[in-house]
């Protein structure tokens, strides 16, 4: 949409929201014949297919192996002709997504970047929008389902299409997630199509929490975090925290953490599953609750002990 | 006729005939069981009456409809609850959330996308699903979560949900198997004073006779596939072939 109709990204993320909603009525209306695993396998050999698709035949429209991009001589119907010879960028009604205010406060330079507010502000909403279809009745019928199917096919309730209203309304909020990454950088490729793409959302899932609403915010937010800081330690940096060691250790202790560390940051990210998995089957919504839960058992333990003294 | 009409129904497995000719009718507003030894044809039949086998010959008709080829959910919307042999509620929800589900399903249909609304904002169901709970005297467990309750609790529960339907039959399969002799009891005693309050047809499938004597306002024995005697739960308890087949499955 970006090249097609306009470069304001309003109509590039709705339409990508509608789209990846009709796409998910075909494929969740396949997939759901079948349950559990093989649904899933379903699922990630569609994403696997198209994937396949965008990279081969379908080159002409997705651009293949380089991707989508914006170019000069794109139509852009809607904003009348290009007259300043570059290349325009995404903007929100003229501001641009790559455009950043830097302010200078108590002696801290602070840079607010439009993209960020406008994906900050879009999540807050479809956020309140997950809230309110998890107090629905239908969302109500959504926690049933995930609880005791059967119990709810003899309620007099038809689960199918109870499971492929949420399947499009997940499929939608991916491609709400599609939609904005694309107007903060509008370059998109095939390899967004990968089943890994699919697998970092339930990795995300998984560590947030299960089942839960801001679990998977918490979870995403984790991800980001970590990759951000793992990725950005080199050798070097390693180096010098390892410096006071003696020399001959201090090689030793940066070979054995150096395959955690910049490229190799998915080997940490792999140990950190692990130990919530084992550890923490809630992911981080079930810390968050036993540290409550500790902290209340300390306090009634002292309402306890208060009358005896 | 009855409200529930079974006519002829004969199932086969290979090489072994499960059912045959079984021909039973559940009157309206009664207790009707049906009992047998291990291997009689109890669970094949059941699963024929919701939907789960579809038998090779004859009918089942409930209030002039039949259910064969029905999916459940479309014979729970003819009128038909059923009580599971382990209880089956939703584990993961509270108890009053619970007891909401049916009552939506009852008021909605089989399928209603209603995303917006708060579910506590539908003041009748609430209001329906207090109500039942107060009956069901499980007011006070109304925040717990359905799979931390007893499992007398459970099963108290799960009647509660397909009562509140106002079912016209409900369908008891062995309620009582695996339960302790007080939980067994109260249970028994819950169906009787359903029975009395009510206005519904209950079937028991049962493998415990003595569950169902003091219950029961008929009694049909299956053995080997067929019904053996249908009579009144006084003249079960004497009959000749009633302990011929209960006594052959332990000789």
């Amino acid at each position: 949409m970006l090249k097609l109709l306009t470069i304001n990204v309003i109509p590039a993320i709705l339409i990508s929201t509608v789209v990846a909603g009709l796409f998910a009525i075909l494929i969740g209306y396949i997939s759901l014949r079948r349950s559990g695993i093989y649904f899933s396998i379903l699922t990630l050999a569609f994403a696997q297919m198209s994937f396949a698709l965008a990279a081969s035949v379908l080159t002409p429209i997705t651009g293949g192996e380089t991707g989508l991009q914006t170019a000069l001589n794109d139509p852009r119907i809607l904003d009348g002709a290009n007259a300043s010879g570059n290349i325009p960028a995404p903007n929100f009604f003229g501001l641009e997504m790559g455009d950043s205010l830097q302010v200078k406060v108590a002696g801290w330079l602070w840079t607010f970047n439009a993209g960020y507010y406008v994906a900050g502000i879009i999540m807050l909403i479809s956020f309140y929008v997950a809230i309110r279809i998890f107090r629905s009745p239908f969302g109500m019928m959504l926690r049933a389902i995930k609880s005791n199917q059967q119990r709810l096919n003899y309620t007099g309730l038809n689960t199918r299409p109870y499971m492929l209203a949420c399947f499009v309304i997940s499929g939608m909020y991916a491609g709400l997630a599609g939609g904005l990454m694309v107007a903060m950088d509008p370059l998109a490729g095939a390899e967004r199509m990968q089943w890994t793409a699919s697998g970092e959302v339930v990795l995300m899932t998984i560590l947030g929490g299960v089942g839960t609403l801001i679990g998977p915010v918490l979870g995403a937010g984790l991800i980001k975090y970590f990759e951000n800081i793992f990725s950005k330690i080199n050798s070097n940096l390693l180096h010098k925290w390892f410096s006071f060691l003696p020399d001959g250790l201090e090689d030793f202790v940066v070979t054995i953490i150096y395959p955690f560390i910049g490229k190799g940051w998915h080997l940490t990210l792999g140990l950190m599953f692990m130990g919530v998995i084992i550890f923490l089957p809630g992911g981080l919504v079930e810390l968050g609750q036993r540290i409550s839960r500790w902290f209340s058992k300390n306090k009634n333990d002292a309402a306890e002990h208060k009358p005896a003294e | 006729m009855g409200i529930l009409d079974i006519k002829d129904v004969g199932k086969r497995f290979g090489g072994l005939q499960a059912l045959s000719d079984v021909t039973l009718n559940v009157e309206e507003n009664t207790c009707h069981a049906i009992i047998g030894p291990n291997g009689a044809g109890k669970s094949t039949l059941l699963n024929c009456l919701i939907g789960k086998l579809i038998p090779d010959t004859g009918s089942v008709m409930f209030d002039s409809q039949s259910v064969l080829g029905r999916t459940p959910y479309e014979i729970n919307q003819l009128g038909i609850s059923r009580v599971f042999q382990t209880p089956e509620i939703f584990g993961d929800l509270t108890v009053f959330e619970n007891m909401m589900i049916p009552i939506f399903a009852k008021r909605d249909g089989a399928f209603a996308l209603d995303a917006i609304s708060d579910f506590m904002s539908h003041k009748d169901v609430v209001e329906q699903a207090e109500n039942e709970l107060e009956e069901m005297n499980m007011a006070d467990k109304r925040h717990m979560h359905a799979a931390s309750l007893s499992r007398g609790d459970k099963r108290r529960l799960e009647i509660g949900m397909c009562l509140s339907q106002q079912p016209r039959l409900l369908l008891l399969d062995e309620p009582t198997a695996g339960m302790a002799r007080a939980d067994t009891n109260n249970t028994i005693d819950l169906l009787k004073e359903i029975k009395e309050e009510r206005d519904i047809t209950i079937a028991i499938i049962e493998h415990d006779m003595h569950v169902v004597f003091s219950l029961a306002d008929r009694i049909t024995v299956l053995a080997q596939g067929t019904p053996l005697v249908e009579d009144v739960p006084e003249k079960i308890k004497g009959h000749p072939k009633v302990k011929e087949a209960y006594l052959g499955e332990s000789a």
